[in-house]
């Protein structure tokens, strides 16, 4: 959800930053850590279990806010990894096609 | 977008568009609402009544503003697929669809509760006709009943004058005070419920492209339109509370036509009951339409199943779309019967919600689609005026999200559990188109493909309509 500048341009995207972009791992992660900021101090409560200020109304309106950042920042993070690992495995095949097509091309060569 | 508006063939002007929108605003939760809040909110049910309000403005805002910029038709799954991110686009029409349940199943509630005031029938069997016969009306087309909607908004004006004209002369002072007898707590779930019956401003976004000069037309009236509205909740609310203790109020079905009867002669109360049934049909086709519209359009970028989009040969409905909107609620009808206030929350919530990521998108929208924006006749200066609406919109959802979370936290837990349902969704319907899932996002992040979808489906309509006045000649296909 970046906001105003912070925006990416969609059109600036390569095929692969599109693909990773598409599975919205920060906006999951956002609405994960936001049920986790709503559940934990709601549990707290019906359990009656005194976890500082979790269970209190503090916990209850801070809660989702603060596991709705979280999550959201480690799901960026998450996208960014995800994004460097699709990289590497492109670059890991094409380099691999590289030396396979060298190979054949060194054999196509040496037989000629 | 002027290419797009060349195409149209069918526009409404602004007395049809004041007409909708304060037609489907004042709905059945007037009548519905306002007893079992006042039970438990006492009298400052009607400060609720007037706090409501506020949100509605900032709603009222960003329709103008987005609207008149952008007027594309299911309005906010674009604005925010475009302008925040693709999944929180699509959270419109995965959570419009509960909310259009829950609308449903409200209207049956509301209905089934005015027409026992008039015959003795069992409310399950009221609420099961209600929503087959609403399901069935919109499978077929809702021509005649868009018609005759003029008549019923007429008859609806006419019942609540009925209540509200006498009725200011017949109420109790004594009766306001206290002004919050059980505390703030109650007060402030009234005010998130009472937020739900101005909802029907949302429906010009999703209309924008038949709109008769829509970046005049749809400020003028939203505008105007919400100050029309929130004058008949308030007085409504002032003169139900005013005649009949707010004790009695909580547990009295009917309570609008119950405390008509205590001024008004029966015959008078009875037309009273008859406009809370006016206003279940002057809105219930309008929120089956919207949401099937908003669905379709979804299933038309790819992130819903491309069935949804489908029209029937025949009807000319979105019929799959309608069926998955009209069926459930038949299925839920016994299990939140008697939830009313339970069910406006979470309506509520989920606009809120909304509201706050179309704040985002209105943010957004100068740097994203500068075009589109200098088209908007209602315009801000972005460090100035724009971030005072944006910041202030936000604020407001953001604060009656916490507050109702602190009261019912279950209805908060029951959003976050349907969204998180919804990315579970989202990521395999990605995964399922594999490869192309780039394009899929590009999809949803740029207008190009949409409004080529939307000229291509007016062309679709112009050739039905054609189709239509040739009568019966079959040679369309």
């Amino acid at each position: 959800m970046p906001v105003g500048r912070f925006r990416t341009d969609p059109a600036e995207l390569d095929d692969l930053e599109r693909r990773v972009s598409a599975r919205q791992y920060p906006e999951g992660a956002l609405v994960v850590g936001m049920g986790v900021g709503i559940a934990a101090p709601f549990l707290a409560q019906q359990l009656s279990l005194s976890l500082l200020l979790l269970s209190g109304p503090v916990g209850m309106a801070m809660g989702p806010v603060a596991g709705g950042v979280g999550g959201y920042l480690l799901g960026h993070r998450y996208r960014q990894w995800k994004l460097a690992a699709s990289r590497a495995a492109r670059g890991a095949d094409d380099e691999t096609d590289g030396e396979v097509g060298a190979e054949a091309s060194a054999r196509g060569g040496g037989g000629s | 977008m002027s290419d797009d508006h060349s195409v149209l063939t069918e526009r409404v002007g602004l007395v049809g568009v004041m007409a909708l929108v304060v037609g489907n605003a004042i709905s059945i939760p007037i009548f519905v609402l306002p007893g079992p809040l006042a039970g438990s909110a006492g009298p400052s049910v009607v400060i609720a009544a007037l706090v409501a309000a506020i949100p509605a403005a900032f709603v009222v805002l960003y329709n103008a503003q987005l609207g008149s910029a952008m007027p594309v038709a299911g309005g906010l799954y674009v604005y925010i697929s475009r302008l925040t991110s693709p999944f929180w686009g699509f959270l419109v029409p995965f959570t419009l669809s509960v909310v259009t349940w829950a609308s449903l199943l409200f209207a049956a509630i509301g209905f089934a509760e005015y027409t026992r005031f008039f015959v003795g029938l069992p409310a399950d069997l009221l609420i099961y006709g209600f929503l087959v016969f609403v399901l069935v009306v919109n499978l077929l087309g809702v021509k005649t009943v868009a018609r005759l909607q003029v008549v019923f908004l007429a008859l609806l004006v006419a019942a609540l004058a009925t209540f509200v004209v006498p009725g200011a002369f017949a109420v109790d002072a004594g009766n306001y005070t206290p002004v919050f007898p059980e505390g703030p707590g109650p007060f402030a779930v009234a005010v998130v419920a009472l937020f739900y019956p101005y909802l029907g401003f949302g429906l010009l976004t999703e209309l924008g492209e038949e709109i008769d000069d829509p970046g005049r037309t749809i400020p003028i009236a939203l505008l105007s339109g919400i100050v029309i509205v929130a004058a008949v909740y308030l007085l409504l609310t002032v003169v139900l509370v005013g005649v009949m203790p707010w004790q009695q109020l909580g547990g009295t079905e009917a309570a609008v036509a119950v405390a008509a009867t205590r001024f008004l002669p029966s015959w008078a109360a009875g037309f009273v009951a008859l406009g809370a049934i006016f206003a279940v049909l002057s809105t219930v086709n309008t929120t089956l339409l919207v949401g099937s519209r908003t669905v379709m359009r979804a299933a038309r970028d790819g992130i819903l199943p491309q069935q949804f989009a489908r029209i029937h040969p025949t009807l000319g409905t979105p019929h799959i779309s309608v069926l998955a909107l009209g069926v459930p609620p038949i299925f839920l009808a016994t299990v939140v019967q008697q939830e009313v206030v339970e069910l406006s929350v979470f309506i509520a919530l989920a606009t809120l919600t909304a509201l706050f990521f179309a704040a985002i998108a209105l943010w957004n929208l100068p740097v994203d689609f500068p075009e589109h924006y200098r088209n908007a006749t209602l315009r801000f200066r972005r460090y100035r005026g724009l971030l005072f609406v944006v910041v202030g919109g936000m604020t407001v959802a953001a604060g009656f999200w916490l507050v109702t979370l602190l009261r019912v936290p279950e209805a908060g837990l029951l959003l976050v559990g349907w969204f998180l349902l919804g990315y579970g969704y989202y990521r395999y319907r990605v995964t399922q188109v594999g490869e192309d899932s780039g394009g899929l996002f590009m999809r949803m992040v740029t207008l190009d493909s949409h409004e080529a979808a939307f000229a291509r489906e007016q062309s679709y309509e112009g050739v039905e309509e054609m189709r239509g006045e040739d009568a019966e000649t079959g040679s369309g296909d």
